[in-house]
């Protein structure tokens, strides 16, 4: 069998160098293709030498190491190294893939490599999407405290906890909050996939506002509704099919 | 049982009126005295009207005076004389099922005793009257026998009138509260026990909390790994980083400096743990990192809340400075603010990556704005961006005397 093919990833020096020295040591016949300093490092090393094996660094600058393996799509063995072993971590019990606290002991790396092994010999390189399916979903289920959006030439967060409603005008997603107003480039469906559904809802094809701050619905005509909010003077429109929602008040 | 309010759940009341009294526990003093002056003066001036009554019909004038003290003195005896027995008695600090049967004797010997008053007064009045039956009579007919059924059943029922109007007066609803105030106290205690439980629980997390968000797991084990990894290679940087990690730790966690922790921790002593951390961290990165601290002597002692400094230095470091390759700066800094002197400035600038449009977790920040708000409300201003310059620009703005208080 022809040399294994690795690549490590780890933006720290020092750890990346330590852990390539005693990766070479407890298996000599590795080939060590690439050592990468950051995320796209380890993207642009994974679709060019598309490695048999690969130690990557969960936190890493620019893209992270899970981004990175998923979007090279290219079938490897992955061992991530973490430093602290969050809720995330567990998803990886769950998939094919090994991961390394670090500091990296020589006995935990041994038993890596010999689970490597295995799997190099029973062929099927296991490239770890169920696990990343998991730790997306994890991260998907995670709540969000704040919007980053440009208000005038900066970009300012602002806790969600005061916003009281997006609007989608032209170009922009308006954000509007009890002290702020500010522009986000990001779309109200994808916004909309990430809020809290219990504290935001959409009630208009270009409006989603803060469930508790709505005060009072609008009749304005024929099947026309407006919402009056609390914390601005401005009223949003409702749409005939979400108005619904808003039964009782 | 002592005297003085009872809590508002063990309350229980005599009348369930919600008068100020009933507050107190009853047959104490404090009860008494209170019970005595609201209810006397109902009872005393209804007292005093048989003599204006009096005086009114027979023309007498010293006779309305002599029937109105003596109705009126009844009618006191009334609502004060068994619940103040019942209060020497509760005073005497009996064993329970004594005083018990004392506070019970009492109202009971109250109601007798007031009831004799009563008649005395009433009998005075119809003798001065000198016609008519006397009371005496009535009663005496009333056991007597030969009068029709509908006077024994009016008398019956005047009989009763009265009987309840002496028991209530005399505080025999008040024993039902009585008699049942050692359940609610017990679940009083029970309650607040629990509460406290919780509260303390609350404290607990809140501490553990802190202490996780002192030393961020990510940095700790990060450093012990940079460490682990130049101790062969570069045993001097392996060595300095163990070191200023040991005074991280030391400023971190003041109870492992062996003495009590700073009841009011310093914007000085929040400047040095930030110091300490930077200096791991440009250890680590290997010298790609440099620092300013700028804290101007004047301000060095002014109290600071812990943790809100280092948590935007690490939130800064982690998404702003960890995240960009090269060489990196970044700088804490605190002022009086040029626009406000009576404020405090407190800045975090780096020239990381900067802030990306969009939802962000940010549990760090989070965490700083709301212990903000909570040790200073309206009064503390926190805001994160990224200037058109590019980095990050962190700012705390507190006035002055928001912190001295």
């Amino acid at each position: 069998m022809s040399r294994p093919v690795a690549i490590v990833a780890e933006d720290e020096t020092p750890q990346r160098e330590a852990l390539k020295r005693l990766l070479c040591d407890v298996w000599p016949e590795v080939d060590v293709r690439a050592e990468c300093g950051d995320g796209f490092e380890t993207l642009e090393a994974l679709n060019l030498h598309r490695p048999d094996v690969a130690f990557i660094d969960i936190r890493m600058p620019g893209l992270s190491g899970m981004l990175a393996v998923a979007q090279a799509c290219v079938p490897v063995h992955v061992v991530f190294t973490t430093a602290y072993a969050e809720h995330a971590v567990q998803a990886f019990d769950q998939g094919a893939v090994d991961y390394l606290l670090k500091p990296v002991s020589r006995e935990r790396l041994q038993s890596a490599v010999a689970r490597l092994r295995d799997r190099l010999v029973g062929g099927a390189p296991a490239n770890g999407d169920g696990a990343l399916a998991l730790l997306r979903a994890h991260e998907h289920a995670r709540k969000m405290h704040w919007i980053s959006a440009t208000v005038g030439n900066a970009v300012r967060m602002i806790p969600l906890d005061e916003v009281l409603f997006f609007q989608s005008s032209d170009k922009y997603t308006r954000v509007v909050s009890l002290r702020t107003e500010a522009v986000i480039r990001t779309s109200l469906k994808e916004l909309l996939s990430r809020l809290d559904p219990a504290e935001f809802w959409q009630v208009h094809r270009g409006v989603i506002v803060r469930v508790a701050a709505v005060r009072a619905m609008h009749a304005v005509g024929g099947e026309r509704y407006e919402l009056g909010l609390e914390g601005t003077s401005e009223r949003l429109p409702v749409s005939v099919a979400f108005k619904s929602r808003f039964r009782g008040m | 049982m002592g005297t003085g309010m009872l809590p508002g759940d063990v309350v229980q009341g005599e009348f369930g009126t919600g008068w100020y009294y009933e507050r107190f526990s009853p047959f104490t003093w404090d009860w008494v005295w209170r019970r005595t002056i609201l209810l006397g003066a109902l009872a005393v001036p209804f007292g005093a009207m048989l003599g204006i009554v009096h005086g009114l019909f027979a023309h007498r004038l010293e006779e309305g005076m002599a029937v109105g003290w003596r109705s009126a003195v009844s009618m006191l005896f009334i609502v004060a004389l068994g619940p103040s027995l019942a209060a020497m008695v509760r005073n005497a600090a009996w064993p329970r099922r004594r005083e018990v049967a004392g506070v019970v004797a009492c109202v009971a010997i109250g109601i007798v005793a007031s009831w004799s008053a009563r008649t005395l007064a009433l009998e005075y009045h119809d003798q001065l009257m000198g016609e008519g039956f006397t009371t005496l009579d009535r009663v005496v007919h009333l056991f007597g026998g030969d009068w029709p059924i509908h006077s024994l059943l009016e008398n019956g029922t005047d009989l009763l009138a009265t009987l309840t109007v002496h028991a209530v007066g005399g505080g025999a609803l008040a024993l039902r509260s009585y008699l049942d105030e050692p359940r609610r106290l017990r679940n009083h205690a029970e309650q607040r026990e629990l509460a406290q439980l919780r509260l303390s629980n609350l404290a607990a997390e809140a501490r553990l909390a802190v202490l996780q968000a002192q030393v961020e797991p990510h940095f700790l084990f990060n450093t012990l790994a940079t460490a682990s990894a130049t101790i062969d290679t570069d045993p001097a940087r392996a060595r300095d980083l163990i070191l200023a990690l040991s005074q991280y730790l030391r400023a971190t966690l003041p109870s492992w400096r062996g003495g009590a922790s700073p009841v009011r921790p310093t914007l000085a002593e929040q400047f040095d743990l930030c110091r300490r951390y930077l200096e791991v961290m440009a250890l680590r990165l290997g010298g790609r990192l440099t620092f300013v601290v700028s804290l101007p002597e004047t301000l060095a002692t002014v109290p600071f809340p812990s943790l809100l400094l280092i948590s935007l230095v690490e939130n800064a470091v982690t998404h702003g400075i960890e995240a960009k390759s090269g060489a990196v700066r970044i700088e804490l800094r605190a002022q009086l603010s040029r626009d406000d002197p009576t404020e405090l400035e407190v800045l975090v600038i780096d020239d990381g990556v900067g802030l990306d449009e969009g939802l962000v977790e940010g549990t760090g920040i989070s965490n700083v704005r709301s212990q903000l708000a909570m040790l200073h409300g309206a009064a503390a201003r926190f805001r994160l961006e990224s200037p058109p310059e590019g980095g990050a620009r962190a700012s705390i703005v507190l006035p002055m005397a928001a912190l001295n208080a």
